[in-house]
């Protein structure tokens, strides 16, 4: 597989930040109750691990290996700072106020220091090749969020909702509001993160019988041919 | 050049660099964050009463210490007296929560928060003081601060200095 198609895979199916590694909890479980929510958490992870990739990637060869981690740090805790004070300016106010402190949680959250140190600093790595990986990353957790949110909001509310326009799909009595708290959350991760692992095991288990197969086609075409050989 | 110089050096320019990127987007979202807030706080003082006139009041500096940045009188169309809306800065568990209370009739009327990056619970707890309470804000304080203690401490503080405040001044305006 292409090196560059294999690393954006990477980061949204293999070792999806939020439904494999388990980061990224916090904003996965704090902002999901609403779609909308979810996808502006999205928008300000994805704008600071591009942003903090390409800034450590360009760098990687000029920074110090004594003081890498606080340089990135700095970086990112700026870009944070950066992307908090624009949506603050830019964005509605209503959202701005549910995002809340989870803004400020992108510093210390681990996927963003995380992709620095193991993908943006290495050498081997071309800048290009961060933006990748930092896309990739971004839409894994992205694509997790919103699927909880959806899942919450929908069971929770019974309505999807988007800048202040509301669709109801589920009649209010036979919505449960447990899944619009935090034990909700946790229960609706928790089931996305089984259903993920079982089609991701299953396509695996695929995958392996496959090469098997194949492997075994090779030998049985390759005695085939040496027997054709030794009769002549 | 030796590492003792290097890398301090190293990470000076860096932070000067992200220090300076910092001081460029403030330039130019600050503006529009402060015409925002403003326009907020102004649809908060038409929430809490339907007035003709407004006037700044006297600050103090027990008022200035509990928080409060500015002190409203509001009057009807015929100058008569209608109740005192504060705004207050106080620091809870999330940031600063700016507020604006309001006074009549010797209790506090409406609670309407201005600006806020409080936590759930914070959210929660400010949540539950807004809307009519009819007089019975300072009562409900209480209710729910289970999980926001710091946010209840600073609020509550704010808002007893401006009850005080505002009682001492009521039955002369």
């Amino acid at each position: 597989m292409n090196k560059k198609l294999k690393t954006f895979l990477n980061g949204l199916l293999f070792e999806n930040p939020t439904l494999v590694i388990f980061l990224g909890m916090c904003p996965a479980l704090g902002t999901t109750s609403k779609i909308e929510s979810a996808v502006y958490m999205s928008l300000c992870v994805l704008a600071v691990l591009l942003c903090s990739n390409i800034i450590i990637s360009l760098l990687r060869k000029i920074i110090p290996n004594e003081i890498r981690i606080p340089v990135y740090i700095i970086i990112i805790a700026t870009l944070v700072t950066v992307v908090d004070m624009i949506f603050h300016a830019y964005l509605s106010y209503s959202i701005y106020k549910e995002l809340g402190s989870f803004i400020s949680l992108i510093v210390v959250n681990c996927i963003i220091l995380g992709r620095a140190e193991a993908f943006a600093s290495k050498e081997e790595n071309s800048p290009l090749d961060s933006i990748i990986d930092a896309l990739g990353y971004s839409c894994g957790f992205a694509g997790a969020i919103i699927i909880v949110a959806f899942f919450r909001e929908l069971i929770g509310s019974g309505c999807l909702s988007w800048a202040g326009n509301e669709v109801r799909i589920i009649p209010a009595k036979y919505t449960i509001s447990f899944f619009q708290t935090n034990a909700g959350a946790f229960i609706t991760l928790g089931l996305l993160v089984a259903v993920y692992t079982y089609f991701m095991n299953l396509a695996q288990a695929k995958k392996k019988q496959k090469e098997a197969k194949k492997k075994l086609d090779e030998k049985v075409n390759t005695a085939a041919s040496l027997k054709a050989e030794g009769g002549k | 050049m030796k590492q003792v110089i290097k890398l301090p050096l190293f990470l000076g320019i860096v932070g000067g660099l992200c220090g300076g990127l910092l001081a460029l987007t403030n330039y130019f979202t600050a503006p529009k964050i402060e015409k925002d807030e403003t326009l907020r706080v102004n649809a908060a003082y038409l929430e809490h009463f339907t007035f003709s006139n407004i006037k700044d009041g006297e600050i103090t500096d027990t008022l200035a210490k509990a928080g409060v940045t500015a002190k409203k009188i509001t009057y009807d169309a015929s100058e008569a007296y209608i109740g005192t809306i504060y705004n207050c800065t106080v620091a809870g568990f999330g940031g600063d929560v700016k507020f604006t209370v309001s006074y009549k009739d010797g209790k506090a009327l409406k609670f309407i928060v201005t600006e806020s990056k409080e936590s759930q619970q914070g959210s929660a707890f400010l949540a539950g003081l807004e809307g009519d309470k009819d007089g019975s804000i300072l009562n409900n304080l209480a209710d729910n601060k289970a999980g926001s203690t710091v946010t209840y401490n600073a609020v509550s503080s704010a808002m007893e200095t401006c009850l005080n405040d505002y009682l001492s001044e009521y039955k002369s305006l």
